[in-house]
């Protein structure tokens, strides 16, 4: 055996033990160490079956050795950093490196265009078609700043604030992503890249401007990804404005030709290169998105920096939450939750115990809590409340699966919270008068947020489609309950909530907006007990399994019932009084609610902050669904069997909480 | 789990738990601990890293787990001489190796 393989000299030929002993075994005969079972042999990956063996080459995939020190004309360099960029972008809406970065073969060889290696690879003859800088300067430079963003992305991701091979994948397969290479050199390096291009005397012709562009635009994200979001909130959004000015001129100009199939720009992309890497899975080729997808996928990151730009400049955790949900029904992600909570501060300054304050302060109406009022110091307090207000917030930017999840899971802990304030509250002696409304007022603090979360883990269950048919009227009154018990808090807060607070702004849109709502689910509630039709076994079967989280034996080891739980018998009481209540109008609860609704597009801010104008679109879209179901329901109760529940549309995509009206056939 | 007990299965199963390396037909080589084979000499690895042979290819190799290498694409079969616990093959028997 040559000294050059692997594993070194020191094997010997066994391949005549083997065919030797073939020839003296039975077919049924098998050798395998002990321990080892036929079971186990069957989880073995393989060899040289393409579906199973990663690292199989089929003919068709067979490629010519690749050199990265191929020269290569301007259009083909502006036609690789368009490709990679795709690849990148295709990263980042999910995919694995090796299926998409990875594909991008300079990422393998970019030490080969360090300056010590260039010398032995310089061509013997020098194209001027063909600058050699083209590749030693521009290349080299925008492909260590290419890898270097992949690797400022990377680090984000991997903090854990998202959920890898869920909403990312991580896995780095043992490439490198020049984590060691600083990135002031990298900056450096795309500057010689970005001078070299506005000084060479070769003809690049039309393509100096667009390479200029497309160096630039990197220079741009490298400075983005490394970008401190709370301390330069200022500097993202110029970056952002000069990124959107380069990308709307790289997309109105002339797209690079598709090279030659044999040239060195062709081979530089190999979606089969998982076949090399180490890989935990077996990984399938990708089909790369088209340029424009890529380049609307720049778009939309530089867009969710200019949010993050936004988002570093509220400091009210009501906003955060009020933001948050706006973004939960747009389906809008965007890793935000670092740029608020770091770790140790929140906003990169706050200490994060003061979120207790804000808790109070902020639900309450308050300017400030006196000193005295001790209840936001109690360390159990503190904890509980920072808990459940980071999570909180970091829920705001999850699917909307794993929001219903969360937002399930912390109904407990608000419960506790909840008790536990209520114990403070009753066992603490005030100072004064403004203290004992204070305290009697905290524990419905707690109650509101849960509320808050009660709501939304009902209506996105429409939005997830979970429901059956016979569990939608459920879902419509439990919701009524929920929304009947939050207006009820918010009447009884109301006097202590002082005048132009962030709370009292927000009261004048929640009270509305809550009515609103619980007049289009009292509607609902009633036109969809038609849709009850399987026994009342399997009804009460589907709740239990449905509504699981109120059954948890911690609930039973409260000191006291929580309020607005689900209740099986209250809804079937509920169902036999609403059909027998002849003065209720479904048609006349969505208009109600269409007029709610219209007047709360010009009401203010409040905790929307700057997107004010997103939360005045969706009530603009919930009043024109109200105005729409209120022509199509029954004026009265007597009528609602005969409704055809045909005409509903329950379509999750048109809308998250309600039902649309089938569109009468032309 | 033989049922045979000829001299060339027994140094067969001599072999179980020894290092291989299998050079296959598409210029790859697997480096893995021998678990077991059958009558079609379907060779079964675990802990095995696959290499390329080019230059190229990772000198590394890349680690592949287990696999199961049908013979049909075996060029060759090797095991290594020298025990995990630097015992010589053969060298009980003071005679050489019972493979070359």
């Amino acid at each position: 055996m040559s000294a050059a393989l692997p594993g070194g000299n020191d094997f010997v030929d066994v391949t005549d033990v083997f065919r030797n002993a073939a020839q003296d075994m039975d077919p049924e005969d098998v050798l395998l160490v002990d321990g080892f079972s036929l079971y186990d042999a069957m989880t073995a990956l393989q060899i040289g079956d393409p579906r199973m063996d990663t690292g199989v080459i089929l003919e068709e995939q067979r490629r010519p050795p690749f050199d990265p020190l191929t020269p290569l004309l301007p259009e083909e360099l502006c036609y690789i950093l368009d490709k990679s960029l795709a690849c990148e972008m295709h990263w980042h809406s999910g995919h694995t490196l090796s299926q998409t970065v990875y594909t991008f073969l300079y990422v393998h060889h970019y030490r080969s265009l360090e300056p010590d290696m260039i010398q032995a690879g310089m061509p013997k003859i020098l194209d001027p078609n063909r600058p050699f800088g083209l590749v030693t300067v521009v290349l080299r430079g925008v492909l260590t700043a290419y890898l270097k963003c992949c690797d400022l992305v990377w680090r984000e991701l991997s903090k854990g604030r998202v959920y890898d091979t869920e909403d990312c994948q991580l896995e780095k397969s043992e490439v490198s992503l020049a984590e060691g290479v600083p990135t002031g050199t990298i900056v450096a390096r795309l500057q010689d890249g970005i001078f070299w291009l506005e000084h060479c005397s070769y003809d690049l012709g039309i393509w100096r401007t667009p390479l200029l562009d497309r160096l630039r635009l990197r220079q741009i994200l490298l400075n983005l990804f490394r970008a401190d979001p709370v301390r330069s909130k200022s500097e993202l959004r110029i970056l952002v404005d000069r990124a959107r000015t380069i990308l709307d001129r790289i997309r109105d100009g002339v797209p690079p030709p598709t090279p030659r199939p044999d040239s060195c720009a062709a081979f530089a992309f190999d979606p089969y290169v998982t076949r090399q890497l180490s890989n935990t899975m077996p990984l399938q080729p990708l089909a790369l998105p088209s340029q424009e997808v890529a380049w609307d996928t720049l778009a939309a990151i530089l867009d969710g920096f200019e949010e993050l730009s936004k988002l570093a400049t509220e400091t009210h955790i009501l906003s955060w939450r009020a933001i948050g949900s706006l973004h939960a029904s747009s389906g809008h992600l965007l890793p935000a939750f670092s740029t608020f909570y770091n770790g140790a501060y929140v906003l990169g300054t706050i200490p994060v115990t003061s979120l207790v304050d804000s808790f109070f302060t902020e639900s309450l109406g308050l300017r400030s809590i006196p000193s005295t009022w001790t209840i936001s110091r109690i360390p159990d307090i503190q904890q509980r409340i920072i808990k459940l207000l980071l999570r909180e917030v970091q829920s705001g930017w999850f699917n909307f699966p794993r929001r219903r999840r969360h937002l399930t899971n912390s109904l407990l802990d608000w419960s506790a919270l909840y008790i536990r304030l209520r114990q403070f509250a009753d066992t603490t002696q005030a100072h004064d008068q403004n203290e004992l409304v204070y305290l009697r007022n905290v524990p419905r603090v707690a109650l509101m947020w849960r509320l808050e979360c009660l709501r939304e883990i009902v209506f996105s269950g429409f939005k997830l489609e979970l429901y059956a048919p016979s569990e939608r009227p459920f879902a419509y009154w439990y919701l009524c309950r929920i929304l009947s018990d939050h207006l009820f808090i918010l009447d009884t807060i109301d006097p202590m909530i002082s005048s132009g607070s962030l709370a009292r702004q927000d009261l004048s849109v929640s009270r509305p907006f809550l009515t609103a709502l619980q007049d289009m689910c009292a509607s609902m509630f009633v036109m969809t007990i038609p849709l009850i039709n399987v026994s009342p076994e399997r009804m009460y079967l589907n709740f239990l399994k449905r509504y699981k989280w109120a059954f948890l034996p911690q609930y039973a080891r409260l000191p006291e019932p929580m309020p607005t739980m689900p209740v099986y018998d209250d809804f079937v009481d509920a169902c036999e009084a609403k059909l027998k209540d002849h003065r209720f109008s479904p048609a006349q609860c969505f208009e109600h609610a269409r007029d709610l609704l219209s007047q709360l597009t010009s009401t203010a801010a409040g905790s929307a902050s700057a997107w004010h104008e997103e939360r005045s679109r969706f009530f603009t879209s919930l009043s024109s669904l109200s105005a729409q179901l209120a022509s199509a329901v029954p004026m009265t109760v007597k009528h609602v069997p005969h409704f055809d529940q045909k005409s509903f549309n329950w379509d999750a995509t048109d809308h998250r909480w309600f039902p649309g009206i089938q569109a009468a056939p032309s | 789990m033989s049922s045979t007990n000829s001299s060339s299965v027994e140094l067969l199963t001599s072999l179980l738990r020894d290092t291989l390396r299998v050079l296959i037909n598409d210029n790859r080589i697997f480096i893995g601990t021998f678990v077991g084979t059958d009558k079609a000499m379907n060779i079964l690895l675990v802990n095995t890293d696959e290499f390329r042979l080019g230059p190229d290819e990772n000198p590394n190799g890349r680690f592949v787990g287990q696999v199961l290498i049908p013979w049909e694409f075996v060029q060759k079969v090797e095991v290594q001489a020298v025990r995990d616990s630097g015992e010589q093959l053969g060298a009980e028997t003071g005679a050489e190796s019972p493979y070359m």
